[in-house]
């Protein structure tokens, strides 16, 4: 039981960092119906992005609660604000003048912009592992036999956190209610006032920076990455986007921290070196039987 | 047979519109004029190029030549979002309501484009227009029947207090006592200074409502005049009002 409960905590940590990423993929697919392939690598350039804002601080210098509290904040909205930005930038320079073309053509590009970013990661840092500097301190609690430590705590804080934002800011604001509107009818979308060019750059700047957060995190949580993370990260958070139904961004946040679950529970009582095996095989599953995921729409629309 | 002569300038102006799709051309050397307080209909076949007219002064579809004005100043090569804001507020053919947003959601998107402090009183009005969608405000939009799309699509074009409405058969696919509400709600629009571009199937009744109209034929208008003297027409009558 305490092994359960134990890889139970991992693995809404874990699903966490995956809502995070699938949340940029469900957001895109919903605007554009692209499936973002160098979204993975964004997340993972958060994590560029964050360590090395963190190297430019004097981490030793800093001892307090509250201070710590502040360089992490600081490093997560700028890790956030330059992950969107390379998103918006992708946007307009490969998938713009692509959004009219058969589909076909994004998607390669999107493939194409994966391995750009990837390479720029590799000539950044090289290809062997690239430590995460930890500024917190190593604190661990039990409870009922569990163990975890602040950066388990962190990390489903700071994901919840930006979840509920992203809820708030889709469901309650103006720019939410365009981006809903421009995902279901474009043309409409136009004929209301909105521009759907500003509109669809907003989408892809809201996602990548989520997945800056979640780069951050991440780094946090395991202490380490390299150039290819984003690669399998990418396809488990893509697998979570479909899981909850690709568009449904609900979905995207369910499916994320049930594919953290799944994955820990897998490296628990089957291997470690099945997660992906069966995070996959869960992938064909639904693209098999239900294709419009646990949270998509069955309905046909009534016009 | 001509327009009655009116004074002013139109508020809102077509000539000499080519489009295209692709190569195909949809529209060939339209001229069309909207004035101040008229309902305009225009009539034609399915096919002949009246959903591309509006698309086209929406700048949903780009005019290949030509000019299209709105109180004289030119819209061609202005985005659509541009253009809603200049006042010239399309309600498309086919509804187009916002199926997975709300009622309320739905007609305060109509007023996305302004800034003015009106839009409550406004969005009262249109709900004392259609007082259906009051009970709906928190209902999908995709919920609703056929005519409370139609009510909802044209309170939403409402909501962005139009300088010029263009509307696509309001009344397509309605019950026929659907179809009174609506035209009644449009002569209302109307008579409160809104003037319309409308296309309607059902050319015997636009053209009871209408000032005045024109005949699209493949992309080209063939007739135009008052509507009294078009429902008079024999060509018209014979091609648009089928026996009578």
């Amino acid at each position: 039981m305490h092994q359960f409960l134990q890889q139970l905590i991992n693995g809404i940590a874990l699903g966490g960092v995956y809502a995070l990423i699938a949340l940029g993929y469900t957001m895109v697919y919903g605007i554009i119906e692209l499936i973002n392939f160098a979204h993975g690598d964004v997340y993972t350039l958060g994590t560029y992005f964050s360590l090395t804002i963190l190297a430019l601080i004097p981490l030793s210098t800093i001892t307090s609660g509250p201070e710590l509290a502040l360089v992490a904040v600081a490093v997560i909205l700028l890790a956030a604000l330059l992950c969107g930005i390379v998103g918006v930038l992708i946007e307009r320079l490969a998938y713009r003048r692509l959004r009219n073309a058969p589909r076909l053509a994004p998607l390669i590009t999107a493939i194409g912009v994966s391995l750009i970013l990837e390479n720029i990661m590799q000539i950044w840092k090289g290809t062997s592992e690239v430590p995460f500097p930890q500024f917190l301190p190593d604190r661990w609690h039990t409870v009922a036999g569990v163990r975890f430590d602040d950066r388990s705590l962190l990390v489903v804080g700071i994901s919840l956190f930006f979840m509920i934002a992203l809820n708030l800011f889709v469901f309650r604001t103006r720019l939410g209610a365009a981006m809903r509107a421009t995902a279901q009818d474009r043309d409409a979308a136009q004929l209301m006032g909105i521009n759907v060019n500003s509109t669809i750059a907003w989408t892809f700047f809201i996602g990548s920076a989520l997945a800056g957060v979640a780069g951050f995190v991440s780094g946090l949580y395991y202490g380490t990455t390299f150039f290819l993370n984003g690669y399998q990260a990418g396809l488990k958070a893509f697998t979570a986007a479909v899981l909850g139904g690709i568009g449904n961004i609900t979905g995207a946040m369910l499916g994320g921290f049930v594919i953290g679950i799944v994955e820990a529970m897998t490296s628990q009582y089957i291997s470690d070196q099945w997660t992906s095996v069966v995070v996959f095989s869960i992938l064909i599953l639904i693209l098999v039987f239900r294709p419009s995921g646990l949270l998509g729409e069955q309905a046909p629309e009534k016009v | 047979m001509s327009a009655p002569a009116r004074n002013g300038a139109p508020v809102l102006s077509l000539r000499g519109v080519d489009t295209f799709y692709g190569r195909i051309p949809a529209l060939r050397d339209l001229s069309l004029d909207v004035y101040e307080g008229e309902i305009v209909a225009l009539i034609g076949a399915n096919g002949a190029g009246k959903t591309t007219t509006l698309r086209t002064v929406s700048g949903l579809v780009r005019a290949a030549r030509g000019e299209i004005t709105l109180h004289g100043a030119s819209l061609v090569g202005v985005a659509p979002d541009a253009i809603v804001r200049k006042g010239v507020v399309h309600s498309p053919e086919g509804r187009r309501i916002f199926p997975r947003l709300t009622v309320f959601e739905n007609l305060h998107l109509g007023g996305y484009a302004r800034k003015d402090a009106d839009l409550a009183a406004d969005f009262e009005h249109v709900l004392t227009l259609f007082p259906r969608l009051r009970e709906r405000l928190k209902q999908k939009g995709g919920t609703l029947s056929g005519g409370e799309q139609q009510m909802l699509a044209i309170g939403r074009a409402l909501m962005g207090r139009p300088k010029v409405l263009l509307l696509d058969e309001p009344s397509l696919g309605l019950s026929p006592i659907f179809v009174d509400t609506i035209f009644s709600v449009i002569a209302d629009i109307n008579k409160r200074g809104v003037p319309i571009l409308l296309i309607e199937q059902n050319a015997r009744k636009a053209l009871h409502l209408a000032t005045r109209a024109y005949v699209i034929e493949t992309g080209s208008i063939v007739k135009s005049g008052s509507a009294a003297d078009l429902l008079a027409d024999d060509d018209v009558r014979k091609a648009y009002l089928g026996k009578d």
